[in-house]
């Protein structure tokens, strides 16, 4: 099969292109220099292939944004066997008989036709009867199969080899069509009512009183149609806001609604000059179109954030019975099964420890950073944080019954509310709610003695010309638009607090290791101690080999660069027992009898150390005796000078906290322009904790379990891209994109929703001062209440979602 | 200004049109995906390889 090289974007023919730059046969981003190969990484190659052994190659022809966009992940995110599990399959699959299955879920990346194409012919030739459509504006799709033929993770692990990742849309049956129903339906009246009362604008003289009653008929079928079949979500939320006794914006909204239509209902009737429909109508359309808006921006939001946290405590690692490890779905494990849980993971459920001992801490659920010693037998609850040893343990309740679950599920459901990001908004509302019921009866009342129609047309000046649109829906939009741009730029905000206040901070404490420096580090000036290795009989593979499988054992960042330094080859599974982590100094386990450690100098030599020289590295050893010595070498992160003399020149203070040995640290701080004050090395993560003195304006950034602590202290705690799973969890702000320059992005993002949210406010709150004012006072008519109010709507709707 | 009312019939009128044809494009998915269908028609025809 002969595939030209083409650049498809311009449709030059490869030779300019060579000449010009290398670009990668799949992706088309321009190559390293170093790389002689025809892809820019592992991904693309497979996905490459992936489409030539499907004979698809016309997808090259019709991409037309190839970007690293289209570049698979290199690491696969989730084992799809995962969404074969009936338990699984439930929140996300609808069986229509047992031949026919839906199931619902969003493809990632999607770029451009190309990308729906190259999934569906995929589809088609795994099972020519399978069906799959994909909204490309949305990224759902839903693929029809049968469950019996082929299993759905067939499907989906091509997908993912394409460079797709799934996650399953539990939300499938919301319809946003009847939202837009309403906002046509709404927009369609008020146009048409203000078609009718534009006579009534001239002046009412310039009409004869048959056309201006005729006129007012026809308007209020429409207002009705409008308020009633449009406004509904608004007089259902004001009902439920009475019968519930709790103060919810809807409650002003609905009462002035209703209020406007009957009195200009009886105005009609009577034939008084004052209607305002207009005004009623309009504030149904701009509500309407508000929310709409809103509830999209929060429904990608919370889409996102369920795919972060989706691999993670949703699954267990069961044993079999024949020893092998498999992630299971939460639910579907059963009462009594064999689990495994690393370091740094959470506990799933409720279980018995199986082996020996172990250290759990409650911080996630408590904040209680304690650890507390286990042993054997003891049971330790769901939503723990194990310490420092893979533990196998039994399970003590069936999955679906997880205290995590049911947190899950209510934190899922908190996000589909809109009042989960409005905290301070949401309050102020609330006052504002009040204030406006108040003075609206306050003024009913004491009108009433002068003559019933003051009383109410004050009543329904004051309630119109209160504008709740900064809560209904100005400071929402603010919100929800800085975390729409957040995600464009790399960052995840997962509360409001944090965007709120993230510019706030002005000490910013970081971890070194995978943070600061790219957490794959590599080994250098590696030396065996061969004398050693033959006294015990042993050969430098016989450790390779177990150097292969330490990663399983913990993530810890020197692990894996041992299991990189041994590259590929032989795995050694027998005999390894009782593997210890001591945060900060190193591991000891037990192999082949042997006490063997892996750390610092000091924790795994026997002898006293004799030169300073030998504290710079680090050891394996075996009863004490150094088997092999080598030092780490950081790499640091490409943006990482740039972020910190930004965040410098900002007036922020930067501090480096770390496990690492000073000599690191130090050669760390100076080659990023820190001072001698701002790291400390060698430090316990409960160091870390003490370091870091005062909550208030404070930030840390970090990777990994061992920063947990820290992170739970300081008012803003942030993980970076390659975080640990339960990091993440923890943190307020998760940054997206490797690097951190998304840090740099997230303050300034900030910044901006702050001068957003000031505007907003003060322009709502000026213009309530004002129209307040003159409604109490009598000096504004309805009529003016009811232009102003939309314009003010509209100010704040401008505001809100014009800035950067 | 007896026109008046037969052109109110009538605006009314066309404006109820276009209402009913947007609920209906709304109800029979037409806004679900704004993107792929206009990518989709421009390769459609290519899709039967020799």
């Amino acid at each position: 099969m002969t595939h030209v090289l083409v650049n498809v974007h311009t449709n030059e023919p490869s030779s300019v292109v060579a000449e010009a730059q290398r670009k990668c046969r799949h992706c088309n981003s321009s190559m390293p220099d170093h790389l002689s190969d025809e892809f820019c990484c592992h991904g693309c190659r497979s996905a490459f292939a992936l489409i030539e052994s499907f004979e698809l190659d016309r997808f090259y022809e019709i991409v037309q944004e190839n970007s690293d966009a289209l570049r698979p992940a290199q690491v696969q995110r989730l084992d799809y066997r995962l969404f074969d599990n009936p338990d699984f399959q439930k929140e996300f699959v609808e069986s229509a008989d047992l031949e026919q299955q839906t199931a619902h879920f969003f493809l990632d990346n999607m770029t451009c036709y190309a990308c729906v194409w190259v999934c569906e012919q995929v589809t088609k030739q795994i099972d020519p009867n399978a069906r799959l459509s994909i909204n490309l504006a949305s990224g759902e799709a839903t693929l029809d199969f049968s469950q019996g033929k082929i299993a759905l993770s067939e499907f989906l692990h091509k997908f993912e080899a394409l460079g797709y990742a799934v996650s399953p849309n539990r939300d499938f049956h919301r319809d946003g069509r009847s939202d837009i129903a309403r906002i046509g339906v709404a927009l369609f009246c008020l146009t048409n009512i203000m078609m009718l009362a534009f006579p009534e604008y001239l002046g009412a003289s310039s009409l004869e009183d048959r056309f201006r009653s005729l006129f007012r008929w026809i308007s209020t079928v429409l207002a009705a149609f409008s308020i009633f079949y449009a406004g509904w979500p608004f007089l259902k939320g004001a009902a439920y806001s009475l019968r519930k006794r709790e103060v919810h914006l809807d409650l002003p909204i609905g009462l002035a609604l209703v209020v406007c239509f009957f009195f200009s209902l009886g105005h009609t009737i009577i034939g008084h000059p004052h209607v305002y429909y207009d005004s009623t109508a309009a504030v149904v359309a701009l509500l309407l179109i508000g929310r709409w808006v809103q509830g999209g921006a929060l429904r990608r939001i919370a889409r996102q954030q369920s795919q972060f946290l989706e691999g993670d405590y949703r699954f267990a690692r069961k044993i079999h019975e024949d020893g092998h490890e498999q992630l299971q779905a939460l639910p579907s494990i059963e009462a009594g099964a064999r689990l495994k849980i690393l370091p740094g993971e959470l506990v799933p459920l409720q279980c018995r420890l199986m082996s020996g001992v172990a250290d759990v801490n409650y911080s996630l659920l408590t904040g209680e950073s304690a650890s507390q010693a286990l042993q054997q037998g003891d049971l330790i609850q769901a939503g723990a944080l194990n310490g420092s040893v893979p533990i196998e343990v039994l399970s003590a309740e069936p999955g679906f019954q997880s205290f995590l679950l049911h947190l899950h599920k209510a934190s899922q459901d908190l996000y589909r509310r809109k009042g989960h990001y409005l905290g301070l908004s949401e309050k102020m509302a609330k006052a504002f709610v009040y204030f406006v019921l108040v003075m609206a009866f306050s003024v009913l009342i004491w009108n009433l003695q002068f003559s019933a129609e003051q009383a109410v047309t004050r009543f329904a000046t004051v309630l119109l010309i209160a504008c709740p649109c900064i809560f209904g829906f100005g400071a929402p939009l603010v919100i929800a638009r800085a975390m729409g741009l957040g995600i464009q730029r790399g960052v995840l905000f997962r509360s409001q607090k944090a965007l709120e206040r993230l510019v706030l901070v002005r000490n910013f404490f970081f971890d070194k290791t995978g943070t600061l420096t790219e957490d794959n580090s590599l080994l250098r000036q590696a030396r065996w101690n061969d004398l050693q290795l033959q006294s015990l009989h042993l050969k430098a593979d016989q450790l390779l080999a177990l150097f292969r499988i330490l990663p399983s054992l913990s993530g810890h960042h020197v692990l894996a660069a041992l299991a990189r330094y041994a590259g590929a080859g032989d795995c050694d599974r027998s005999d390894v027992r009782a593997v210890h982590e001591v945060f900060g100094q190193g591991f000891s386990l037990v192999w082949k009898g042997f006490d063997l450690r892996i750390g610092r100098a000091n924790f795994c030599l026997n002898e006293a150390i004799v030169d300073a020289h030998a504290l710079e590295f680090s050891y394996v050893t075996l009863h004490g005796k150094e088997i092999l010595r080598f030092q780490l070498e950081d790499r640091l992160r490409t943006d990482a000078r740039v972020a910190v003399s930004t965040l410098q020149k900002e007036g922020k203070q930067l501090y480096i906290l770390t496990g690492d040995s000073s000599e690191r640290a130090e050669k760390l701080a100076i080659s990023l322009g820190l001072g001698q004050d701002q790291f400390a090395a060698t430090l316990s993560p409960q160091q870390k904790l003490d370091f870091i003195a005062t909550g208030l304006g404070t930030a840390m950034v970090g990777n990994g379990i061992n920063d947990s602590l820290a992170l739970a202290r300081v008012e803003i705690g942030i993980a970076v891209a390659n975080a640990t799973e339960s990091l993440k969890e923890q943190s307020d702000i998760c940054l997206l994109r490797p690097g951190l320059d998304p840090l740099i992005r997230a303050i300034e993002l900030s910044a901006s929703t702050r001068k957003a949210m000031v505007r907003c406010f003060t322009f709502a709150l000026l213009f309530n001062l004002i129209g307040m004012t003159l409604a109490v006072t009598g000096i504004a008519t309805p009529v003016l209440a009811a232009i102003l109010m939309p314009i003010s709507s509209l100010s704040i709707f401008a505001i809100a979602q014009r800035w950067q | 200004m007896e026109i008046l009312y037969i052109l109110i019939a009538i605006s009314l009128g066309m404006a109820l049109v276009g209402l009913v044809s947007f609920l209906w494009a709304n109800a029979s998915g037409q806004f679900k995906d704004m993107r792929g269908p206009a990518e989709k028609m421009l390769y459609e025809d290519k899709d039967t390889r020799p």
